[in-house]
């Protein structure tokens, strides 16, 4: 289940709300109709936290690896290094699940690698 | 009887003779060969000072560290920038005649110390030795590295508090055990204290305060400030122990989070550090002989 399922599954099980309805989601609103229109236009980008400075989040393009600044009252409050974040419609979401299969293979890499 | 004398007189001057211009060939021939031995000591002395000397570049790669420290033909380079920065820092290795990196350090995983290892890992150059700290990220600069590493069949090393190995005729030490912190991985920096005649230098990645809490520091010569001279790293008592002449800060002009800090720069100051910066002068060059410190 990645980010816009569980994104949909919120919505939708919220009762008698529209598609074009906001609910909150990691302390940003966001409705069925912008998850749908970011994924047709494959307008999503997906970061990597790498790091905290200060009140700035320092995150990682995973497509270009250009490092973007961000501040940290932009970002969902749990944010840490580390989590794999998506931008849908100038909105940052946590995607948890992409964090544990990237983290998992990363592991799984490292293992091999040292003495 | 008086011609046999004066023919054993002769063979008497010959033999004196012959053994004065031995003699006097031995002297002056001593003395030429004396000359040109000086001179050519001379000649040799002087480019084996400049060959013998260890240079220390801290090259300009932005808001990121990379150092590359060599003495001898042999190399250690110390983190490798951003992304971006990775193929200037395989060139700049390159320009100097170097082929073979024999130490590769990965401070921490930080997008701006292991942005470029995955070119210098994945260029021509030939790598010894890989150390990086035992912990993970999940960017894709960090498992570009593990991949670049895979392919080449490499193994790193963890190193850990009291571990040592030479550059040329330096001497490296690993000062303290990296803190495994996931969620602050400045604190699994490795720190390495040089020694090279009676000239020490300090490189301290962005190891902050707890990681200078954990053991005491020898007076050292000069200092690679820690964290890009952030207010995480660099307290009061910690310079207080190292007591640095030269101190070095790695960061970006106007970068993004305002560093160095004032707060850091009035420390070093007060301490009566001179303070270089490649924000304002780009790679900065240390040379020493093992007496004294140029810094260009």
């Amino acid at each position: 289940m990645n980010l816009f399922n569980n994104l949909k599954k919120i919505i939708n099980n919220e009762n008698n709300i529209s598609e074009t309805e906001k609910i909150t989601v990691n302390n940003e609103k966001i409705s069925q109709n912008e998850i749908e229109l970011a994924q047709k236009l494959d307008a999503i980008e997906i970061f990597t936290v790498d790091r905290i400075e200060d009140n700035i989040v320092v995150l990682e393009d995973r497509i270009t690896q250009e490092i973007i600044n961000i501040n940290i009252n932009e970002l969902p409050n749990e944010i840490k290094t580390g989590d794999i974040i998506k931008k849908i419609n100038g909105k940052y979401f946590i995607d948890e699940e992409e964090t544990r299969t990237i983290e998992k293979r990363i592991e799984d890499k490292m293992n091999d690698l040292w003495n | 009887m008086s011609k046999r004398k004066s023919k054993k007189n002769d063979k008497q001057i010959i033999t004196i003779i012959s053994f004065i211009i031995v003699l006097a060939t031995a002297i002056l021939g001593g003395e030429l060969f004396l000359k040109t031995d000086k001179n050519s000591e001379a000649v040799q002395t002087s480019s084996n000072v400049s060959l013998d000397k260890l240079k220390v570049d801290f090259i300009d790669v932005g808001q990121a560290d990379s150092i590359l420290v060599s003495n001898k033909d042999e190399t250690m380079l110390i983190d490798a920038g951003n992304n971006e920065n990775g193929k200037d820092i395989v060139d700049f290795i390159k320009s100097k005649g170097i082929t073979k990196i024999n130490y590769l350090i990965g401070t921490h995983p930080h997008a701006d110390h292991i942005g470029g290892l995955d070119d210098v890992i994945n260029s021509d150059l030939e790598i010894a030795n890989v150390y990086m700290p035992k912990i993970q990220t999940n960017t894709k600069t960090f498992e570009d590295v593990l991949d670049a590493l895979k392919n080449k069949n490499l193994k790193v090393t963890a190193p850990s508090k009291g571990d040592t190995f030479k550059i040329g005729d330096a001497n490296c030490e690993v000062m303290t055990d990296s803190i495994l912190d996931k969620d602050n991985l400045n604190l699994s920096s490795i720190v390495i204290r040089l020694q090279f005649g009676e000239n020490s230098f300090l490189f301290m990645g962005d190891a902050e305060t707890e990681n200078e809490k954990t053991i005491n520091w020898p007076k050292t010569n000069l200092l690679k400030v820690g964290h890009h001279g952030s207010n995480t790293s660099s307290s009061q008592n910690f310079l207080n122990q190292v007591k640095p002449e030269y101190a070095i800060i790695m960061a970006g002009k106007d970068n993004s989070y305002g560093l160095p800090k004032q707060k850091i720069l009035d420390r070093l100051n007060k301490i009566g550090a001179k303070i270089f910066r490649t924000d304002e002068l780009g790679t900065i060059t240390v040379i020493s002989d093992g007496k004294t410190i140029e810094v260009k």
